[in-house]
């Protein structure tokens, strides 16, 4: 970095790694690992389940906690505590396609919009507008109805209908990070639009974009998950948290265990994940 | 002194996290019926807090000794009822800056008629009426359209007008005036100001009127309150001030104004930055930026004294004095602090 | 006035356009030709086929046949199911009776609770606010099917308050039968207004206005009503509307966890039997339902706050 730079005060991007441990606080880290416990268990379901998901114990039906199912069996006897560990990977995987394919969206729209400002600006932020007219569920829906049901239809029109929140968040930091006199002081160097976006507005805005997009990941794996219990996401045999909470005869035969457990994993984990990007949010 | 409202030993900790840092120390003054006492000082000496302690309008966990005693009744111990009937009738303030303090979501007729229809149970029309000549009296051009308008459409200075007759349509005893002026053009200040001294005057109603504006204050004041660091440092009249400032601060305040007619190389300066309260140096306040400190200023806080008639809180006074003829402040013959 | 809501209402025209237009469009997205699609896995006469055709001017440039189906669609006509043999309107009033009940009972739950709880808990004792507070950090993670499924479990099934399946008939039929899905509909979103409307009113509690309105010796509930609560208000409609816009797509949960017959579960059993006119319907009357509120709130917004109301520029 150029002595001018300096000299006008360009905010420190330096430093992130120990501000983060400040930033997230003790309550921070303890969410942060719990997600990442989670995501962990899930990569390596085979070592850590005690079962295949879909090993079906015939002598076990239905069966309350024991030495061999921790969290009991479900009506075809399949180990829940197994069913859960790799329900996982398409759980957290879909909010992960969801919010890398809307961030990295929205980040090209929100510089190129600030970048370019006037016309273009005006034109993305109304094609942003459009967006925001499709509720995320509704768009998914659509797309499944053309192309059949699954994880990537799902995550991918998640994924658009997410891009307007993250981008209108970015835009409007990067507006304000745009305003500041050091950008003008290395425009005046001759640095390229490109390389200004890329070098100077992205890092000193990336703490509201990683909030806004762990934040959103927590709504990404609730949309998911309600998709998966429409019967429009993952399909059975093959579970995921929505699906294992689809599971009415379960309840009505007086079950309901096998239906909390997923549930209670869902609320705990998106409160981490908010817990999280809120945290991050915080100055 | 026929005290309207006398202040006594008023001293103030605000709550900032688990500590108490203090705001206040030892303010004590009088103000009689009509008259115009000016608290002058820079940002944090305690001006506004002085005014907000007397209007009860302190943050609730702070910490309050001292007396506030309005036609003889301590204002501190009132209770919320009375506190009400003495804000709404006996005291009223007028707040810096008018964007903030009105609110921007009811017409300004509706702003100076809350009052008086909710808390006295006037008629709308009637208390429209009043408004819209007072309105007319404090400089607003065709108040029947004005009133209906809302403040965003008003200019700062007409806003500040309008405080003002919020203020006045409640016929207290007693105004606040906490930097009236400071939030508006310099061509507007001394027409507000001077606007608010008339009407007060006309009424008989007294004022504590708060500024970092020397001139200002000497202008409309009888007696002029210098504030450092959360005390009074020094009470005189304005001639009195200008003539034979009693406390190193006050002479330096003036010495570093600069004048419109000389053309000087270089203004003079107190060295170093104010201080809050919390921020003072132990002893007296003024103490590390005196060109006149002796070890003695260190040890304890002065006692304010009366000297010539006025007060002043400095135990080098009468050298000073002595000196007065040479100013330490001015550039030339500026002292070493340290 | 009239120019800013006439501009709403253009805007609000292009954005109903340009979704029935995606809508319509993502017909001829979808893999196969739109024959393929609109048929589905359905086996058809020659004859069907040609009336198909014919209602969808399959045979003409896509800007036509696009004009066609919006045009009907405005008139009430959606076309015929293929599945059902049926029109897809008569279904979709058969059925929107439901949804509409559902979503209007939730709205009133929202508005009422959310707004409620907030005031309770930024003004109301300490120790309410904090256990106010607890619940709503749970409640704002709580998925609305989790809540559904939750609510079934204890009200329907262990207590029998409530019946675990139908929407009832007569109004009071619907209100029994619908308390449970539109508290699970709602549920998420008391939560979060709950919090939105803590923030703004304690933002106001400390603001400079309610400080001039102290300092002239209003009274307390003087204060509260017109300088605090009538400032949060702003913030506390924008969100709420938002709220409610957003229910319009979890109706089609709470429809499937309930098993209720309304719109949301139209659109799941017409996209499993790929039947895909009535899915564009729906969709269509969803989106529409969405944008419609989301410019009323906007409007409404612009209503309260009269720095940003037209008409009334410094002057």
């Amino acid at each position: 970095m150029s002595v001018a730079v300096r000299l006008l005060d360009a905010p420190d991007t330096g430093r992130v790694g120990g501000r983060l441990r400040e930033r997230l606080g003790v309550g921070g880290i303890v969410a942060a690992a719990f997600v990442l416990l989670l995501a962990l268990a899930a990569a390596f379901a085979s070592v850590v389940a005690p079962y295949a998901p879909n090993h079906e114990d015939f002598l076990n039906t239905s069966s309350g906690p024991s030495a061999a199912h921790l969290l009991g069996t479900d009506e075809l006897g399949r180990d829940i505590l197994s069913r859960l560990i790799w329900g996982a990977q398409p759980s957290l995987l879909g909010p992960l396609i969801v919010i890398s394919l809307a961030t990295v969206i929205a980040l090209l729209a929100a510089s190129t919009a600030v970048w370019c400002g006037g016309k273009v600006d005006l034109v993305i932020s109304r094609i942003l507008d459009f967006f925001f007219a499709f509720p995320g569920l509704l768009l998914a829906i659509l797309v499944v109805a053309l192309y059949g049901p699954g994880l990537l239809q799902c995550s991918f029109s998640l994924g658009i209908a997410y891009t307007p929140w993250i981008a209108r968040v970015t835009r409007s930091a990067m507006l304000k990070e745009r305003s500041k006199p050091y950008i003008a002081a290395v425009e005046v160097q001759g640095l390229s639009g490109k390389a200004i976006a890329l070098r100077h507005l992205i890092p000193n805005v990336s703490s509201v974009i990683w909030s806004q997009a762990t934040i959103s990941f927590g709504y990404a794996l609730i949309d998911l998950a309600a998709l998966s219990f429409l019967g429009l996401n993952i399909q059975p045999p093959r579970a995921d948290w929505g699906v294992l909470v689809n599971n009415e005869s379960a309840l009505l035969q007086g079950h309901p265990a096998e239906v909390i457990y997923p549930g209670i994993l869902i609320i705990a984990c998106v409160s981490a994940v908010t817990y999280v990007g809120n945290q991050l949010a915080s100055e | 002194m026929t005290g309207l409202l006398e202040v006594e030993n008023l001293a103030v900790e605000l709550r900032t996290g688990k500590r108490y840092r203090p705001v206040l120390h030892d303010v004590s003054f009088g103000l009689g019926r009509g008259e115009v006492v000016a608290l002058v000082g820079e940002s944090g000496s305690g001006k506004s807090m002085t005014a907000r302690a007397i209007m009860g309008l302190l943050p609730p966990d702070g910490r309050v000794s001292g007396a506030i005693r309005f036609n003889g009744e301590d204002v501190r111990t009132k209770t919320k009822g009375e506190m009400r009937e003495f804000r709404a009738r006996r005291a009223g303030m007028i707040f810096q800056d008018p964007r903030a303090a009105i609110n921007p979501v009811h017409r300004v007729g509706d702003f100076l008629t809350e009052a008086l229809v909710r808390e006295r149970g006037m008629d709308q029309r009637e208390a429209m009426k009043r408004a819209e000549a007072l309105a007319e009296e404090v400089g607003i051009d065709d108040p029947r359209r004005r009133l209906r308008q809302y403040p965003h459409q008003l200019s700062g200075g007409m806003l500040q007008r309008v405080m003002i007759a919020s203020v006045l349509l409640a016929e207290p005893e007693l105004l606040l005036a906490d930097e009236p002026t400071t939030a508006l053009d310099m061509t507007t200040q001394a027409e507000v100001v001077a606007i608010l001294d008339d009407l007060r005057r006309a009424r008989g109603m007294a004022m504590v009127f708060i500024t970092h504006d020397l001139e200002l204050a000497a202008a409309f004041s009888d007696r002029i309150a210098v504030m450092y660091a959360g005390y009074i440092v020094e009470i005189s009249t304005p001639a009195q001030l200008r003539e034979q400032p009693l406390h190193p601060y006050t002479t330096g305040l003036l010495a570093s104004r600069p004048e419109l007619r000389e053309r000087t190389r270089r203004v003079p300066q107190i060295p170093g930055r104010p201080r809050s309260a919390a921020e003072a140096p132990p002893g007296c306040p003024f103490n590390d930026r005196c060109p006149y400190v002796q070890p003695g200023c260190q040890q304890e806080v002065p006692e304010i004294r009366v000297i010539d008639g006025s007060l002043a809180r400095c135990i080098r006074t009468d050298e000073l004095r002595a000196d007065r003829d040479r100013s330490v402040f001015s550039p030339d013959v500026r002292p070493s602090v340290d | 006035m009239a120019g800013y809501l006439g501009r709403q209402f253009l805007s609000l025209v292009v954005l109903l356009v340009l979704s029935s237009f995606l809508i319509y469009g993502s017909l001829f997205l979808a893999p196969g030709s739109p024959d393929a699609v609109l048929f589905g896995n359905h086996t058809v006469s020659p004859a069907v086929r040609a009336a198909v055709d014919a209602q969808y001017h399959l045979n003409e440039p896509f800007l036509v046949q696009y004009w066609h189906w919006a045009t009907s669609a405005l008139q009430g006509n959606f076309g015929t199911s293929i599945a059902f043999r049926t029109s897809v309107a008569g279904r979709i009033s058969a059925v929107a009776g439901t949804t509409i009940f559902l979503v209007v009972y939730a709205s009133v739950l929202i508005t009422f609770f959310g707004i409620l709880l907030g005031v309770i808990s930024a003004l109301g004792p300490r120790k309410l606010d904090g256990s106010i507070m607890v619940a709503t950090n749970v409640g704002t993670a709580v998925p609305t099917f989790v809540a559904s499924v939750i609510l079934i479990e204890v009200f329907a099934v262990k207590l029998r308050w409530f019946p675990v399946i139908g929407a009832g008939s007569g109004f009071f039929g619907r209100l029994y039968h619908l308390t449970l899905p539109a508290t699970a509909l709602a549920l998420w979103a008391v939560a979060y207004l709950t919090r939105v409307t803590r923030v703004s009113v304690r933002d106001e509690l400390h603001s400079d206005p309610v400080m001039t309105a102290t300092a002239r010796g209003l009274h307390p509930k003087v204060v509260i009503a017109r300088h605090v609560i009538r400032n949060a208000l702003i913030p506390i409609v924008t969100v709420t509307g938002l709220q409610i816009a957003g229910l319009i797509a979890g109706t089609v949960i709470v429809e499937q966890a309930f098993g209720l017959n309304g719109l949301g579960q139209l659109l799941l059993t017409s996209v499993e039997q790929k039947d895909f006119a009535t899915v564009q319907a729906v969709s269509l009357i969803l989106v529409s339902a969405f944008i419609v509120t989301n410019t009323l709130v906007d409007i409404l917004y612009t209503m309260l706050d009269p720095r940003i109301r037209p008409g009334s520029r410094q002057a």
